[in-house]
């Protein structure tokens, strides 16, 4: 579902590119608070830290619970990534891949979740040429904001009411439609093509393709190992 | 660690061999509501997930995943160390304020 350039307008890219910035911004901030813990100057004194490298009210440093989230961040980018890279045959000869943003969410919370499946999207577009670079805003909302940060929320109420794996399916399902409805809306908004026609064309194919999201969803979650956490 | 950045590798050489050659499903509405033909191709080293000079093969396939795992990967390692390098601090000292927070 990697947008190329050519298929959005200038206006909707550059729109799509300062709001994939923003949340970009956003997640960075969330993630970055809870990795790290400030330590006041007064600790930082007794430590026996260089006085000329205070600042403020002291340091941010990293705590050993932000050393393995993030360490984990490049574990789940490097799966995803790869898990991409398998295409499976839907129909027809049209096929399919994994988004990966409720695995990631599911595994780090939907802020760092965000921050990955954007890396990731960042060196497709960079290194392979999968996805446009003028396009990679688009790109970002789509399955990482809409695909993985918003996906998390749907996860995160099902799972009050029902087995969380249901949640996590539905979840996956869901990211993928959503996902591929804003790609319509926006391909829709360059005016080259009616949003009315892309739309029906992108969920029908896009709602068979969820359910192979969610099945190897599950796969990898549980290939990857229980320890799950958020925040 | 270094056993799920095995499996990714894994994955990836796999993708390489197996993975459908089919277009996938944004490509696939594209050709057929006929507006793949506004798609600017970009250049990159690595286009189609091959590797350029050994050609559209699915060793080149699997070697360009290989080299794209490691790079989304160390894009987090590199982040690691140099922010575990900014802490003054030894971290125990850290911790125990984090524990203390809670």
């Amino acid at each position: 579902m990697h947008i190329p350039d050519g298929f959005l307008g200038p206006k909707t890219s550059m729109s799509l590119l300062g709001a994939a910035v923003g949340v970009l911004g956003y997640c960075l901030s969330k993630v970055l608070s809870a990795i790290t813990v400030l330590v006041p100057n007064s600790v930082l004194a007794t430590a026996g830290a260089n006085a000329t490298k205070m600042y403020n009210n002291g340091q941010l440093a990293l705590t050993k619970f932000g050393s393995e989230k993030i360490r984990k961040m490049g574990v789940v980018a490097a799966w995803i990534f790869a898990a991409q890279m398998f295409n499976f045959p839907i129909s027809n000869g049209t096929s399919g891949h994994l988004l990966g943003g409720v695995f990631a969410a599911v595994l780090l919370g939907p802020f760092a979740g965000t921050i990955v499946i954007s890396v990731v999207l960042l060196a497709q577009s960079i290194f392979f040429a999968d996805g446009g670079v003028l396009a990679i805003g688009a790109n970002i909302i789509n399955m990482g904001f809409v695909g993985c940060l918003l996906s998390y929320y749907v996860y995160d109420y099902l799972k009050k009411f029902i087995n969380e794996n249901v949640a996590i399916a539905i979840a996956a399902w869901f990211s993928v439609v959503a996902a591929a409805f804003a790609c319509s809306v926006e391909i829709g908004m360059a005016g080259k093509i009616s949003a009315g026609t892309v739309t029906k064309a992108m969920l029908s194919v896009h709602a068979v393709i969820g359910i192979v999201e969610a099945a190897i969803t599950l796969l990898l979650l549980k290939i990857f190992g229980k320890n799950k956490e958020v925040e | 660690m270094k056993k799920r950045i095995l499996v990714a590798v894994i994955i990836a050489v796999l993708a390489g061999f197996f993975a459908s050659r089919y277009p996938d499903g944004l490509d696939k509405v594209s050709g057929m509501l006929g507006f793949s033909g506004l798609a600017k191709e970009n250049g990159a080293v690595m286009k189609d997930y091959t590797i350029s000079f050994i050609g559209q093969t699915p060793i080149s396939s699997a070697i360009a995943g290989i080299i794209g795992v490691f790079i989304v990967f160390g894009v987090f390692e590199v982040i690691y160390l140099m922010l575990r390098k900014k802490a003054v601090v030894p971290s125990e000292v850290a911790t125990s304020r984090k524990t203390r927070a809670k």
